[in-house]
């Protein structure tokens, strides 16, 4: 698993290589051919990933952040049609599991989760910028 | 906002078919499409399935893209198509056609 960082930007370019090797197709060149799983995006307001979940109901996606640590898992099942005779098969049964550390540069708990046509959407938004005097104490 | 221009990949979705005793399913999983951004069209045998992706904001993402040759004739004013979670299922009925398990010769 991936470690913590002290160096924020260095935190958002690793967080960015991770979900990029992440997105990495990990089977043979037919998933090769094919969108990765994972993409992801970045704004103002932090990070945008998508994950494509097709014929995957709410209820067996997991969206977990513990701490700063957030798993994504997901299974889909194909249901072919009753009594029916397979002529092609393209699509596949899979499951998966992405843990990934959040960089301190994003706020755990604000992450928020979205199901919306096969298609998961988290935001990771940055924690807000703040600013604090610190007042230098003398003895 | 571009609508569909260059820099917006075109992506083939994956596509299991199926025949059953009167028609061929079509399944397709084309997550990210909404239903007013689909069109599916029947023309001379060629199947053709075309789609925008889209982020919620409403910016495209991608094209979606599948024609695929029917080998059976197929009744073009009877096709069901249903989108939910990201796929889509045609059922394309079919006139005329044998059962799936077809035993050998038929006993008088």
């Amino acid at each position: 698993m991936p470690r913590l960082w002290d160096d924020p930007n260095r935190a958002a370019a690793e967080l960015d290589q991770l979900i990029h090797d992440a997105a990495a197709p990990t089977r043979g060149p037919e998933q090769a051919r094919n969108r990765p799983w994972l993409t992801a995006r970045k704004d103002d307001t932090g990070w945008l990933l998508q994950v494509d979940l097709p014929g995957v109901p709410a209820g067996d996606v997991e969206v977990k952040v513990e701490d700063d640590v957030l798993r994504i898992g997901a299974r889909r099942t194909r249901a072919p049609p009753a009594g029916a005779r397979a002529l092609r098969c393209e699509r596949i049964d899979w499951s998966f599991e992405h843990t990934l550390e959040l960089p301190p540069i994003v706020d755990p708990e604000a992450v928020r989760a979205r199901l919306h046509h096969g298609r998961l959407h988290l935001h990771l938004p940055l924690r807000a910028a703040s600013t604090r005097e610190v007042p230098v104490e003398t003895s | 906002m571009p609508k569909s221009g260059p820099n917006i990949p075109l992506r083939t979705p994956r596509a299991d078919l199926h025949m059953t005793s009167d028609a061929l399913v079509i399944v397709m999983d084309i997550p990210g499409v909404l239903p007013t951004d689909l069109s599916v069209r029947l023309d001379r045998g060629l199947l053709f399935v075309e789609g925008v992706e889209r982020i919620p904001g409403g910016d495209p993402q991608a094209r979606v893209r599948r024609a695929l040759v029917l080998q059976r004739q197929v009744d073009a004013t009877a096709i069901e198509a249903t989108l939910r979670q990201g796929v889509l299922t045609l059922r394309l009925p079919c006139p005329g056609i044998l059962p799936p398990s077809r035993r050998g010769p038929l006993e008088a």
